[in-house]
């Protein structure tokens, strides 16, 4: 046993065993320091420093000292800066690989400050595709109308007036169909037939024998010369009938033809003309941009917070597997007799250091397992009195209770805020700053799994804007003249839709007073270009218009042939009882021209 | 300095028979293979220097065992997932999840599970292989390296001759 037995290495491993965890004792906070940035760089994608991390056994705790997030879309700038954390833990959790924090210190949390060294990391880890999704421009871009009167002789040049087509086309309609009446009536019988007609009633008058027979051929002469006249005649009112309906159907080609100039004049008015659709939502065409980017900076950062709450799990048979942060294989998690989250902090208390001043809070429930928990994160923030604001309160919570059904809310509310200096609008021809404002605002969003629905109320007032267009005209004057007046409006603002696909919808008063200063203006100027439009499309199209009218007037030249013609074959065929026998008696029939 | 390297040299190649440097080689497998901050490692520590095996064995085997586990881990990855979600094991499995020893040992890792097991399962014919080659290579191959040029070099340096001074030890 001896031979086996080394007594002097009992000795050996205390002193080992005692030298591993001196050195742990000295370099665990230098551990605890890299374990901060390199978990924290792998969350935002950015780096993350943390100047000095103390970790105290009797009692076990943590404090953390000047923790910088670098924005990873500004890496000289931190998103966030914490002058200090401080936390304790609780041993027997700690060994079991949890982290229970009771009461979490968080002292002066201040947003975009500078920073000395770029925070870029060569490589975004953790960047997911819904974040770059964001980063893409998904705001609509509105345009902007111009405002300038074109100039509408330049205009009909390089247009094709379909009114004139029509003209064209109905005018060649109308002379294909005058020839072919002109052929008709040459081959429809005329003055001369009748004249034949009457000569033969006259021979057949003259060449009766007497006598009963002799009457009886005579009847049967005259039988035959009024069938024959007949024939002729309705052959002459069938015309008359076609030609009526003919001529009614080019009158409504020609009137169809008339209304086409003002129809042109409509559709160019509205592809070039200056609507009063253009300036009746302005306040979304000039604000909406910026509010659009704030939008999507908000769900951006929401982006990236997701995935502390959102846990990777995967479940193999009835146990959950999880994938580990930073170690090699998978954690396989089995019924626990007190389950409890893997970290936890019950309440933090964060205070944040504004311009204005301090604003502070607590957030409760801080865990990415809120389905063990059972509770939702909450987040409650209020100030008052502060150095340009009245008051600020902020509540909200996120919910992950059932991860198939996430839901987040945030109540955000500013009362008396002065807005300092700021870009309303960053367009180059139509830059709008803001001097200086109080506010009044009130914003509440809330997102169910992929749907957003956010409403942003704010009355601004004590307003002082200006509007330094670059577009030099009358409208453009105006609108900026109206908007270096207003001294207070009301805005509403609704983001609704998914994440990646959503609508911004935005009301504001300001459109009301900016269409006031630009009505009647804008009206003179709408006027002014209908009329010169008008004007210069007539010009075009007056003349073969009238062709038209005068092309028509001859449609009645061959009626009142047809009616001549009737009237030239309307003669009595024969005398006494042989009168009886004709089929109109003498009347004369008369067609009666529309025109 | 030297004469304090030597004695260290003294100390870690003082056991040198066969079965003390298979324990050495299986310890260090234990070691090598599982995560090196596990918590029973500090158990094969303690054996590691309780018992009478060698030192350089165990430092080199650790060694290369611990290289050797980078290419095996997704093979205890396997291992160890198969046998902590294994349907018959779950009630063992749920109450040493539920003891804070376990916990501390993290054995409900995949790799951490699946290095034990394989590690443990080798240990027992690892030791009796090992003792073999051990043997065959003192018999057969230990004559020709002590007469190859590198190792008449290594005996006539000035540290070998404290180490043999230290060690009073007899060529064979």
């Amino acid at each position: 046993m001896k031979k086996w037995i080394r007594t002097p290495g009992l000795a050996a491993f205390v002193g080992l065993t005692a030298l591993i965890g001196a050195v742990w004792y000295f370099f665990v906070d230098t551990w605890a320091e890299w374990a901060v940035e390199e978990t924290g760089a792998f969350f935002v994608g950015a780096k993350v420093d943390l100047a000095q991390a103390d970790v105290t056994f009797l009692p076990l705790g943590v404090t953390l000292s000047k923790l910088e997030v670098t924005n990873p879309d500004e890496p000289m700038e931190n998103a966030v800066e914490v002058r200090e954390i401080a936390f304790g833990l609780d041993a027997l959790n700690a060994l079991r690989r949890k982290a229970i924090i009771e009461e979490m210190a968080v002292e002066g949390v201040q947003f975009s400050t500078p920073r000395k060294t770029s925070g870029a990391l060569p490589q975004k880890a953790g960047e997911s595709s819904t974040i770059k999704e964001f980063a893409k421009d998904t705001a609509e871009k509105l345009e902007i109308p111009s405002f300038e009167v074109p100039d509408v002789k330049k205009l009909l040049e390089s247009e094709d007036l379909e009114s004139l087509k029509i003209v064209n086309s109905v005018k060649e309609q109308i002379e294909a169909e005058k020839t072919g009446w002109k052929k008709r009536l040459d081959e429809l019988p005329n003055k001369e037939t009748f004249e034949k007609y009457k000569k033969r009633a006259d021979e057949i008058k003259k060449g009766g024998k007497g006598g009963a027979a002799g009457a009886l051929a005579v009847a049967g002469d005259i039988q035959k010369l009024k069938a024959d006249i007949d024939k002729d005649l309705n052959a002459i009112k069938k015309a008359k009938s076609d030609l009526e309906n003919k001529v009614s159907e080019l009158q409504k080609l020609v009137k169809d033809a008339k209304d086409a100039p003002f129809k042109d004049i409509e559709r160019l008015k509205d592809k070039y003309g200056l609507s009063p659709k253009g300036i009746a939502n302005l306040t979304r065409i000039f604000l909406g941009p910026k509010i659009a980017h704030w939008t999507r900076q908000a769900l951006i950062w929401h982006a990236r917070l997701k995935p502390m709450l959102d846990k990777a799990k995967d479940k193999k048979g009835e146990v959950e597997v999880e994938k580990p942060a930073r170690a090699k294989g998978v954690d396989v998690k089995f019924a626990e007799k007190e389950p409890l989250p893997d970290f936890l902090v019950r309440k933090a208390g964060v205070s944040v250091e504004l311009e204005a001043g301090e604003f502070s809070g607590e957030i409760t429930d801080i865990t990415s397992d809120q389905p063990i928990l059972g509770r939702p994160l909450k987040l409650a923030f209020a100030a008052e009195k502060l150095k340009g604001m009245d008051a600020i309160t902020l509540n909200g919570s996120m919910n992950r209770v059932s991860p198939e059904k996430p839901k987040d809310n945030v109540r955000l509310e500013l009362k008396g805020y002065k807005l300092a200096s700021m870009s309303l609008s960053d367009s180059a021809d139509w830059p709008i700053q803001l001097e200086g404002a109080l506010t009044d605002a009130v914003l509440d969003g809330t997102l169910e799994g992929e749907n957003l629905n956010a409403t942003i109320k704010a009355n601004l007032r004590s307003l002082k804007l200006s509007a330094p267009f670059k577009k030099d005209n009358a409208v453009a004057k105006a609108i900026a003249s109206a908007l270096e007046g207003v001294n207070s409006f009301a805005l509403e603002a609704k983001v609704r839709g998914t994440l990646k696909q959503y609508d911004l919808e935005l009301k504001s008063d300001l459109d009301k007073i900016l269409q006031q200063a630009v009505d009647r203006l804008l009206g003179d100027l709408i006027a002014k270009f209908e009329k010169e439009l008008k004007d210069q499309i007539f010009a075009k199209v007056g003349g073969p218009l009238k062709e038209l009218d005068g092309l028509m007037g001859g449609f009645g030249g061959i009626g009142d042939e047809l009616s001549n013609r009737l009237k030239a074959g309307s003669f009595p065929v024969g005398g006494g009882a042989a009168n009886s026998l004709l089929p109109t008696g003498g009347k004369k029939s008369k067609i009666k021209l529309p025109f | 300095m030297l004469t304090a390297l030597a004695k260290l040299l003294k100390v870690l190649n003082s056991e040198t028979d066969p079965g003390q440097i298979s324990l050495a080689l299986c310890f260090s497998m234990v070691a090598g293979f599982t995560p090196f901050f596990a918590l029973h490692n500090l158990l094969v520590l303690l054996l590691v220097l309780v018992l009478r095996v060698n030192l350089s064995a165990f430092s080199l085997g650790t060694a290369a065992f611990s290289l050797l586990a980078f290419a095996l881990d997704p093979l205890f990855h396997q291992v160890g997932l198969a046998a902590l979600t294994a349907e018959g094991l779950r009630g063992l499995w749920t109450a040493l999840y539920n003891q804070t020893l376990w916990r501390v040992e993290r054995f409900n890792n995949s790799v951490v599970m699946g290095s034990l097991i394989v590690s443990i399962v080798l240990f027992v014919p690892a030791y009796f292989a090992s003792n073999v080659l051990i043997k065959k290579y003192r018999e057969n191959i230990l004559q020709w390296v002590q007469k190859t040029r590198l190792m008449t070099w290594l005996k006539a340096t000035k540290f070998y001759g404290i180490y043999e001074k230290v060690q009073g030890w007899r060529s064979s």
